[in-house]
């Protein structure tokens, strides 16, 4: 009997060491990174999720749901992120339960795992940072992990979830690891304008035709480009006309551009001359998320649509342009939901 | 219990035991020679991911790509692989000062060529914006000169422009950018007694036809920065040295 023990240890000691932890190893940044657009093409049908377990985006849907992850447990991720709106916010700047409105506005999160730079000014180069970094702020979650992790296993119903996903049960480590899975799993497939790529010769409107071609030969697609039609970019706002704001004597209604969200990518570099730069926003979706820029401060597809011809081409488009551009983003709407699961 | 049986499960234990010690010891000498093979492998992945970097770059400044979606790829890969090994693992020996401070240079290389591929993007991405554009908008404006009764004298000079566009994009250096300088030049003294419209229209024109000229020679000295940073050097420099170590 002792022997068979000390042979099982003996074995059960060989094999811990000899197996590496699977632990620590990431996630693969995006199992469809390689979606790149074919080469000739400025924009490549969305990628698809990485392959993740199910159950463990299902907890992270439901952590993104709770108020428990903020300090109060007033405020849940899907507070400001509202899943019938692209996941992105219908105010101009979030303003969650008893805290100050949000600099900007809230970016949608579909397709999420795509990105390899996150808010308006860049300063998050991965979702870890981003979420991390939203958890501590007063501003938002206005808590910590450890905080979350107490606050989730003094739930008996939570903690016998978690146990159902992993072996361990609540941890800082685990509640993480289901709300990015949750995160990354976000994608937007199905979308009209990747099936008229995929060869589907109907699946796109005349207008919409029409459309793209204004954007491609208009040059919009020298920025919102790559599989996400934008992301992957950082551009100033006001290329071939000051931006009203951006010098600092405001046009029109818009004051001074004193607030903080116009800085832009400026609050991350320190440069001057990155005010009013900012990450070009990917369009995917975009007809679910109005209001539009970084401040929110545009409501409809239209108005945005002839403030970037305004301001980043020069000049007026005409009506029906705008209406075919328009007609053009709506196609790039896909379903979003959670994917990748396996 | 006889003593000969006493005597068997002690050495069956002790050899159980030998064996589990054994075991443990090739296991956790694995672990040096994989980190070692795999430090190999990612300091010439490193080599090529930068060569990659450069390649992807060219393509992208030839408008033969028109994404960044590759080149993103390719810069997160090169930041992927740089960090591990800046990590330095744990090695059986040492691998040497030329690699240790490679490792310690790797970061600060790393954050001043992200800075300078952002730049390139954002650069490239306003003259590529220009560019698409300009065929239009210089159609266009001929397209209305050319139905104005006096409209022949700016027709003629919106050909020009697009002559010597052509001429730039054929060879970018010396005469070429004087020449559209000087057609952009005739042309912009044109609107001085034009209609308003027509005045809003060359200034258009210029306008763009600036944004090309300049910004072609700001991303032209960003891809030179780019393919002479010290990266790619320092990699071969830190991979050779580590195979002699």
């Amino acid at each position: 009997m002792n022997a068979r023990i000390l042979a099982g240890l003996a074995a059960a000691c060989a094999l811990a060491a000899s197996c590496r932890s699977h632990e620590s190893e990431p996630i693969p940044p995006l199992a469809a990174a390689a979606a790149a657009p074919p080469e000739s093409d400025p924009i490549a049908p969305v990628p698809e999720p990485p392959r993740q377990d199910a159950a463990l985006i299902a907890l992270g849907a439901q952590l993104f749901d709770s108020p428990l992850l903020s300090g109060d447990g007033q405020v849940a991720c899907a507070t400001c992120h509202l899943s019938d709106h692209g996941y992105a916010d219908d105010a101009a700047r979030s303003r969650p339960e008893s805290r100050p409105a949000m600099a900007t506005n809230t970016p949608g999160l579909a397709n999420a795992a795509a990105l390899d730079v996150f808010n308006w000014n860049g300063r998050f180069t991965s979702l870890e940072e981003h979420l991390d970094a939203l958890i501590v702020n007063p501003g938002v979650q206005a808590t910590s992990w450890a905080e979350i992790a107490s606050r989730l296993d003094a739930r008996p119903e939570l903690r016998a979830r978690f146990e159902s996903v992993f072996a361990d049960g609540v941890s800082v480590a685990n509640a993480r690891a289901a709300l990015l899975a949750f995160e990354r799993s976000l994608a937007s497939p199905g979308a009209a304008f990747d099936r008229w790529l995929q060869g589907e010769r109907g699946a796109l409107s005349e207008s919409a035709l029409r459309g793209y071609g204004v954007f491609k030969s208009y040059g919009c697609v020298s920025c919102h480009q790559g599989a996400l039609v934008g992301g992957n970019v950082f551009a100033r706002l006001g290329v071939m006309r000051p931006y009203p704001g951006s010098e600092g004597g405001g046009a029109g209604s818009r004051d001074s551009g004193d607030r903080r969200g116009d800085r832009g990518r400026m609050d991350v570099t320190g440069l001057a001359a990155d005010r009013f730069v900012f990450r070009v926003p990917s369009l995917r979706n975009v007809a679910l998320t109005p209001p539009y820029l970084h401040d929110g401060s545009l409501p409809s597809l239209e108005m945005v649509v002839g403030v970037m011809a305004t301001y980043q081409l020069g000049r007026a488009l005409d009506v029906e342009q705008i209406d075919d551009v328009v007609a053009f983003l709506a196609s790039l709407t896909g379903t979003i939901g959670t994917g990748g699961g396996l | 219990m006889s003593i000969a049986r006493r005597l068997a499960r002690a050495s069956l234990a002790a050899a159980v035991i030998a064996a589990a010690a054994v075991g443990v010891q090739v296991a956790t000498r694995a672990i040096p020679a994989q980190a070692e093979a795999s430090q190999r492998r990612d300091l010439r992945q490193l080599e090529a991911l930068d060569a990659q970097l450069d390649r992807e770059l060219l393509r992208s400044r030839a408008g033969l790509v028109l994404h960044y979606d590759t080149l993103t790829r390719t810069f997160r890969e090169l930041t992927h692989t740089a960090a591990r090994v800046a990590a330095l693992p744990d090695l059986a020996f040492d691998p040497g000062d030329a690699v240790r401070a490679a490792a310690r240079r790797l970061p600060a290389l790393l954050e001043a060529q992200s800075r300078l591929l952002e730049r390139f993007k954002s650069e490239n991405a306003v003259l590529r914006n220009s560019r698409q554009y300009y065929p239009v908008l210089l159609d266009q404006a001929r397209v209305r000169a050319e139905a104005e009764a006096r409209g022949e004298d700016r027709e003629q000079k919106l050909v020009t422009v697009l002559g010597a566009l052509s001429f730039f994009d054929v060879s970018p250096a010396g005469d070429a950018s004087t020449r559209l300088a000087a057609a952009l030049g005739e042309l912009e003294r044109l609107s001085a007694g034009a209609a308003p419209s027509v005045r809003e229209e060359i200034e258009l024109i210029v306008r763009h036809g600036r944004v090309i000229l300049d910004r072609s020679a700001v991303v032209d000295r960003l891809v030179a920065e780019l393919l002479l940073s010290p990266l790619g050097e320092e990699m071969s420099r830190a991979s050779a040295a580590y195979e002699e170590s």
